[in-house]
This record gives C-alpha cells, structure tokens and sequence, in this order.
C-alpha cells in the first residue's frame, strides 16, 4: 500500500514535513495574511448578499390570474413589505427581480425580454404559476412552453394560481439562493 | 380650502378601514412563523395512499392520466408478481410521475380514481430552483406505511359527511335555511316546488332521518 492514500496517513506526513524556521515563518506570514484576506471577503460578501436579499425590489410585470395572487401577496394581509420586497417599480431600471405571473404569448415574449434586459444587474427572474413554468393548461403554439426559453429563471413557484403563501415561500428560497451565491465584489 | 377637505376625507376612509380590521380582529399573517390554516378542501400536492398493510393501492388503469388536463401525470403499468405483489390488482404502476411545475390542481384525477388512490394534501410550499425538482416520482408520492396525511381532499362525492374528521354541514341542514328564507320572504310555495329538484329521489328523507338519529 502506497504511502499517503488514506487520509490519516496523509495527515501524518503532512505533520511530519520539516522546513527551515526562516522559511516556515515566511509561509506562516502569508498564510496569515491570506487566511485574514479571505475572512474579510467572505464577510463583506455575506454583507453583501444580506442587503441584496433582503431589500429585492420587483417589477410591476402581471400577465394574468396569477398577478391578482402576486398583487395579494403585496396587500397587507400578507404584505411582502416584511420581507424586504419593498415596493413594485414600474420602471425595470430601478427593479431587481421580475415575478413574472401568467401566460406567456410568443406575441408576448419580446417584450418580456426586453424588460429583462432592461432590468440593472443583478437580477433575478421569479416564474410564478403553471402557465409561466410551462404553459400548463393553456399551452398550444401561441404560449411560450415554460418561460425559461426567454429568460433564466431563479425560482419556479407551482400552483394555478399559486396561494400568497406559495409566493412568500419562493421568495424566501430566492433569498437563500441569493445569500448562497459568490459573484465577484468589484466590477471595474 | 376645498383641498384640505379632500385630505381629510382620504384620512377618513383609511381611519374607517383600520378601524374595521381592528374590529374584525384581521391583521398581517407573519407567513414563515405563522401560517393560516386551509380550508377543509384546499387542493395542493398529490399524495397516493397505501393499504393498511402496506401495499399500493393504485393499479394502473391510467383513468387520471386520462382526465387530466394539463397531461401531468405519467403512469407505466406493470405485471403484479404473484410472489411479491406491489398491489392487490393484476397490475400495478411500474412509474407514476406528476409533474407540479404542469398540474394545474384541479382535482380531476381524485374524482377519477375509482379506489381512493389519488389524494390532495395541503402541501402547498413547492417552491424550488430548477423544473426537474418538480416533478414527483414514486417515491415522493406515496405515503409512507402507516401515515396518515393530515389534511386530505377525497374529491366532491366521498366522505361528503365528514373532512379531517370534522362533520360538514349537511345537505338537509342547508335545506332548512333555504325553507327559513323563503318563510321570511313569504313564498313557502315557491320552495316546495323546487324542492324536488334540490335533491335525488328519497335523498331528503334519508338526510333527515340521519339528521334525527345522530
């Protein structure tokens, strides 16, 4: 059996390397250093994602039945407001997250895209009720099957149309899904 | 001057709704800690029942495939082996996929099932990141031995009488508050009229006598 396969052998040669004190003092600085580095990117990265997924503002963009649920959920009986999810822009420059909720046409589907590009990065795409996810009952050559064939979509939230609550929960995943994520800091 | 008063007429309508949800005791559902409970026929997630003895209950006659609207269920039959039976039919279902991303929860297939396979749960969180998550094979969709879901819709016709082991209210009982509205209004008449075609035949005189012995 070759030396260093299992694992409590490989931890016992690593033990037992010995490097120069000069050397190993030299390692130990830049590891320190590299060490805290990295600390301080995780915790401005977990800052980071913190804001971004608590103050997610969504587009005014309903469809069809499934919009009456989606405005609901911002009613204050279940008030997204708690959440973060402030306010519906209707501007997708000043939006980060677009629910879109009901039945996408082909007729319908530029535009959609144009929305989405429109929207400043980062951004996010909710698909909200059966139509949206894949047409569903209403799927024959004029509705788009899933709205994932336009734009990339975060979160796909079931039901026809899905409860408040439904929503509440996959803005919530969305949330996790954003504190998860490792884009870089900076842009320059 | 004639602005002022509009604001205070705008205050006014807002003042007169709070005070309205105050009074009715309705305020903001604190969703992830608190949830508000469904009513008793709220249709959500599938489940497929089981036997008491652990065996499946479906056996492939693909009725719900064929109701279903949305074409979100997939069944594959399969021959039943006689040594080790997955069923107690002929046949049972080798697959049985549905798709929540395509179901659109009307319950066709809970109507359609001829043996109380197919039951809606009140699991509505569904909610995930990617379309094959969603669609639920066996292994999801059957309750595991000796469990019992907690709150189950079995379809408009079956166990009319009583939901999650509460009573509904009875057809007979609806009955008498449709004759006290139509005292009221004076035309007792009218109503006897319809009566016969509120309900099937004898199913009134078997209602109240169900009423009178319970």
């Amino acid at each position: 059996m070759a030396v260093g396969t299992n694992g409590q052998e490989r931890a016992l040669l690593w033990r037992n390397i010995k490097l120069d004190p000069e050397e190993e003092k030299v390692i130990r600085k830049q590891l320190e250093r590299a060490l805290l580095l990295t600390r301080v990117e995780d915790m401005i990265r977990w800052a980071v994602n913190w804001g971004k997924g608590h103050s997610i503002w969504p587009v005014t963009f309903g469809l069809a039945c499934c919009a009456i649920e989606m405005m609901a959920t911002a009613q204050p009986r279940y008030d997204m407001a708690r959440l973060g999810y402030e306010v519906f822009r209707a501007s997708p420059r000043q939006a980060d997250l677009m629910i879109v909720s009901g039945t996408v046409t082909w007729k319908m589907a530029p535009i959609l895209r144009q929305i989405y590009d429109q929207m400043a990065e980062p951004k996010y795409v909710i698909s909200m009720g059966t139509c949206a996810n894949t047409g569903g009952k209403y799927w024959n050559y004029a509705v788009v099957p899933g709205v994932d064939n336009i734009v990339p979509v975060d979160v796909y939230v079931p039901g026809c149309p899905p409860r408040p609550e439904s929503l509440l929960y996959g803005i919530l995943q969305l949330k996790k899904k954003i504190e998860r994520e490792k884009r870089p800091l900076f842009n320059f | 001057m004639k602005g002022i008063f509009a604001l205070f007429k705008g205050l006014w309508i807002t003042l007169k709704h709070n005070a309205k949800n105050v009074a009715h005791n309705t305020f903001t559902v604190q969703y992830p800690d608190e949830k508000r409970d469904l009513p008793p026929r709220a249709r959500w997630a599938l489940r497929l029942q089981r036997h008491e003895d652990g065996l499946e209950r479906c056996i492939a006659c693909q009725l719900c495939a064929a109701i279903c609207p949305s074409e979100a269920i997939y069944i594959e039959g399969g021959e039943n082996p006689l040594d080790n039976p997955v069923s107690k039919g002929e046949r049972y279902a080798a697959v049985w996929m549905w798709d929540a991303a395509r179901c659109i929860y009307c319950g066709f297939c809970v109507e359609a099932c001829p043996d109380e396979v197919i039951i809606m749960s009140d699991v509505y969180e569904l909610a995930t990141d990617s379309r094959e998550k969603l669609v639920w094979d066996k292994d999801r969709l059957f309750v595991p031995p000796g469990v019992q879901p907690r709150q189950a819709w079995l379809g408009y016709y079956r166990r009319a009488e009583e939901l999650d082991g509460k009573p509904l209210e009875f057809p007979a009982r609806l009955h008498e508050r449709e004759m006290e509205y139509a005292r009221e209004k004076g035309e007792p008449e009218k109503f006897e009229e319809k009566k016969e075609f509120m309900f099937l035949e004898g199913e009134y005189e078997e209602a109240i006598k169900k009423e009178h012995r319970t």
